[in-house]
């Protein structure tokens, strides 16, 4: 719901860790985000012209448009496009619902396999699309006032949405968890109170290590592996695992 | 790995660890954050309740273009030397209200009347006309400012103690406007205030002056038009 919480960056390395547990071309990320940042996380610098919002303008197969990554991770960036070009795509999304979906189903990015989706913050017909395809919400936020704060509109916002789909799941990932400061670990135990089951067991904790990852365009998971971020991202790809397979 | 007490079958519950003690104390625990950060405790991470839609007459006023100020021209901002020439200006007319002799010898009920304006003026700043109120504030639009200005030299009949007051606040005034013209030569031409509005200059100039507070009652306003 908040920006600057970490989506894309727990996006590309949760995709990472997942990866190494399911396997090379077994998970792909895609990017919904006209900041067109996720695919910096995988060190691929190169084509990013082309993307979702390309491809989709043009009518082409998103699978045509993916990206290989060294790190066992398929990543389609959202693509540097110029104002008229994100209005255009903005726009289908908006008057098909099921864009996103129908195009993964052509790209057949999911067979057999996990598609994460980063969405840009707030309410945007990007998570409109998100949540009309996917199985699974993971919402990032980080444990202090500002977060907070956003928790009650976006459960609004997901109320709103369940009514469509009442089965799908959603859970809260807190990121950038410091237990040596009073207010994370107060908004930890409020969240744990109010949330239950809802907030996700695993917390990535606090890592310079995932930045400097990024500024090696690595995953964190890669740049170090026996770091406590990394800890907490595998757990959390397994936890994530366990909850799909349910 | 279960998540809840509830995901476990029947015959493993009992035998499942009693999490109860657990569970009191992350809800003390929880309780004890929210005593020590507010925002915790005045939001709730839920879905709140639903807003009442908006009724049909308030759709209006937030759908009506021809309510809106958009297409208002703003006027001009005023520049500085206007409030400074008003304040020069009620300052010379402090000036001769003092050299002449006070209005109560010859006017009593007018001195009294007076008294009792600016004393209400001071005492009780909230019953000030809302015309002033208005830009007290933040002084946001000009447009609000140059009605007020308007309104005041417009030809109300006005005590001269509130237009002193209001006059000597800075606030711009559009002395172009015939009314506000005429209306200032009539105060400078009229019958010389007395000691109080005097008063009132020196309070605004910095100088420490004891308040009159008046037991009587506000006069009403056709007696502070004055018997002329």
């Amino acid at each position: 719901m908040k920006g600057g919480v970490g989506k894309t960056s727990v996006t590309a390395n949760l995709a990472a860790a997942m990866a190494s547990k399911l396997g090379r071309g077994r998970v792909s990320v895609v990017d919904l985000d006209p900041q067109n940042a996720l695919h910096w996380h995988f060190g691929l610098e190169g084509g990013t012209a082309a993307g979702a919002c390309k491809q989709s303008l043009h009518g082409a197969n998103w699978a045509d448009a993916t990206l290989a990554s060294e790190f066992g991770v398929g990543c389609l960036p959202y693509g540097m496009v110029d104002e008229p070009d994100r209005e255009a795509f903005e726009t289908i999304l908006s008057e098909q619902p099921d864009w996103v979906g129908a195009q993964l189903e052509r790209a057949r990015l999911g067979d057999d396999a996990v598609v994460l989706l980063d969405a840009p913050p707030g309410p945007s017909v990007y998570l409109k699309q998100v949540f009309a395809c996917a199985d699974l919400i993971l919402i990032v936020l980080l444990a202090d006032a500002a977060s907070y704060a956003t928790i009650p509109a976006m459960e609004s916002w997901l109320g709103e949405m369940s009514v469509s789909r009442p089965q799908l799941q959603s859970l809260y990932v807190l990121n950038q968890i410091d237990r040596t400061e009073h207010l994370n670990r107060d908004v930890t135990e409020v969240l744990l109170q109010h949330l239950g089951a809802r907030l996700a067991p695993i917390h990535i904790h606090r890592d310079e290590a995932v930045g400097e990852a990024l500024a090696f365009q690595q995953p964190v998971l890669v740049y170090d592996p026996h770091g406590q971020a990394s800890h907490d991202l595998a757990r959390l790809a397994t936890s994530v695992i366990d909850t799909l397979n349910r | 790995m279960p998540n809840s007490r509830d995901d476990l079958p029947m015959l493993f519950r009992s035998l499942a660890p009693d999490d109860t003690g657990f569970q009191a104390a992350v809800n003390a625990s929880a309780r004890a954050a929210g005593e020590r950060w507010p925002l915790l405790k005045a939001v709730s991470p839920k879905k709140p309740n639903s807003t009442p839609a908006l009724s049909a007459q308030e759709r209006q006023y937030w759908s009506n273009p021809a309510k809106s100020d958009v297409g208002q021209r703003k006027p001009a901002l005023s520049l500085p030397g206007a409030s400074d020439k008003m304040t020069r200006s009620l300052g010379r007319m402090s000036v001769r209200a003092v050299s002449h002799p006070p209005a109560s010898d010859r006017n009593p009920k007018r001195a009294n009347v007076s008294t009792t304006e600016i004393s209400a003026v001071q005492v009780e700043p909230e019953k000030r006309p809302n015309v002033a109120r208005s830009i007290q504030p933040t002084a946001i639009t000009t447009t609000a400012a140059m009605k007020s200005s308007s309104t005041l030299f417009s030809g109300r009949s006005q005590t001269r103690a509130d237009e002193a007051v209001d006059n000597t606040s800075g606030m711009p005034v559009n002395h172009n406007q015939p009314e506000s013209r005429a209306a200032m030569e009539k105060a400078a031409n009229a019958t010389p205030v007395d000691a109080s509005l005097a008063s009132v200059f020196s309070r605004i100039e910095g100088k420490v002056t004891e308040v009159a507070k008046s037991a009587s009652k506000p006069s009403s306003f056709l007696s502070r038009l004055g018997r002329r």
